[in-house]
């Protein structure tokens, strides 16, 4: 978890802000050195904010992501010893949280990437330093995000599509992803109710593993449908039935 | 490719005033104020009060295929990504066996392809095995059917300065990009 005076209460080993900072500080300069293209996965601390802030400043090509549940969880929830809540980088203080929503608002970071992390059952119902670290998020990402950053008028919809979907398609050089909605563009659609909140049924999602730490929890928005290139793959929020989309697909 | 024409009614584009869209053949046909879009045959979709953004992309996946289908498959991952809005989810490279050839970023692409839920766009190692000593085929990943751009050996640090040098110069020739999980593993 994360080191610091909570780590030490709990009697639980630290892994400090400091080890995370110090490697992003090596690579952004490595990247400016032979001109080339840095992405930081899952930034979990104010001082990491802070160095790729001036990195870009200085005009180094690095982009950053950070995950919903460090925009939306802190380390108080480790009090619990609820492996649920081991993940790595760990979940980081309040003030960390802060920076990091800032950051996304100012487009330090660029993305919201979920670090979808699935674990069978038998290892996570287990002792805290058996268990293994990671978490779900697929399926909750866009309601934490409208919770976290919406909710809170640090982004609005045009935001959550920048960071969701424009920027994350671009940094990863993905054709006909991440396109503006508009005449001529590809059919890649969701449709959100952001006036029905969905409460986590871990038992109830679609992934094979329920190690989400949002169990019970109620989210603002719902996805309601979703398209890709123009083929309903979730309507009415259930998940279009696969066996006749291949068959579609076979018959293409 | 499915031949439904969908007219969706009202939607706020990016939270903005309602407009209807047209769904054909793969592609956004019309974009017109709410109400206005013509639906000859279409299926019509009732978004009163719903925003539509593009559809999420999500840089950082683990599928667990190959090697942990007790925990996700492609198949299972795909679904789940589709449920949260996702049209495409980039897949990390710690599976077992690792994304370090090909062979196996080829093998995940097909995978979600078959799938047909989302785009699955495999993510390369940037080491042999995860093992940060030896650069992995980074090239031959960049030129296989899977077109990979993204290198990375999250779940683990590209700890060492020269391997992590050679990386970044490595990418270069095809715009590609390391995405470094970063922890100095002496300090955690």
């Amino acid at each position: 978890m994360n080191e610091g005076a909570l780590s030490g209460v709990l009697g639980l080993r630290g892994w400090p802000a400091v080890a995370e900072e110090a490697i992003i500080a090596r690579d952004v300069l490595l990247a400016e050195h032979v001109g080339s293209r840095l992405h930081v996965c899952h930034v979990s601390t104010a001082g990491s904010v802070e160095i790729i802030r001036t990195a870009k400043a200085r005009g180094v090509d690095v982009t950053a992501e950070v995950t919903p549940h460090h925009l939306l969880l802190t380390e108080e929830s480790v009090t619990s010893y609820d492996p649920v809540f081991k993940v790595n980088p760990p979940l980081r203080s309040d003030s960390d949280v802060q920076a990091l929503r800032a950051g996304l608002a100012d487009g330090t970071i660029d993305a919201v990437a979920t670090d979808h992390a699935p674990h069978p059952v038998e290892d996570k119902d287990c002792e805290w330093d058996a268990a293994a670290m990671g978490m779900l998020g697929l399926e909750t990402a866009l309601g934490v995000v409208a919770e976290a950053m919406v909710e809170t008028g640090l982004l609005d919809w045009a935001g959550v599509a920048d960071r969701m979907s424009y920027r994350p398609a671009r940094i990863g050089r993905l054709e006909g992803q991440g396109r503006p909605i508009a005449v001529g563009e590809p059919a890649n659609l969701v449709l959100v109710d952001p006036a029905r909140p969905s409460t986590v049924d871990a038992h109830a999602l679609q992934s094979r593993s329920h190690n989400t730490p949002y169990a019970g929890r109620t989210l603002p928005v719902s996805v309601v449908a979703t398209f890709l290139r123009g083929r309903a793959t979730v309507l009415d929020g259930a998940v279009v039935d696969t066996a006749s989309l291949q068959g579609a697909a076979v018959g293409a | 490719m499915s031949s439904t024409t969908y007219v969706i009614r009202h939607a706020q584009v990016l939270g903005g005033e309602p407009a209807d869209l047209v769904l054909r053949d793969g592609v956004i046909a019309e974009v017109t104020a709410g109400g206005a879009a013509s639906a000859d045959g279409a299926t019509e979709i009732d978004a009163t009060g719903l925003v539509a953004l593009p559809g999420l992309v999500d840089l950082h996946t683990h599928l667990r295929e190959p090697g942990r289908e007790d925990a996700e498959t492609v198949e299972s991952g795909s679904r789940a990504a589709a449920a949260g809005g996702f049209t495409a989810v980039f897949a990390m490279a710690n599976t077992d066996p690792v994304a370090d050839t090909a062979g196996t970023v080829e093998q995940v692409w097909r995978l979600g392809h078959e799938a047909g839920l989302v785009d699955v766009q495999p993510v390369g190692a940037v080491t042999l095995g995860l093992g940060g000593q030896q650069l992995a085929e980074l090239g031959a990943m960049a030129t296989s059917a899977a077109q990979v751009r993204v290198f990375s050996d999250d779940g683990k640090c590209v700890h060492d300065a020269v391997i992590m040098r050679r990386a970044l110069e490595y990418v270069k020739a095809f715009d590609g990009v390391v995405a470094q999980h970063a922890q100095e593993p002496r300090l955690t």
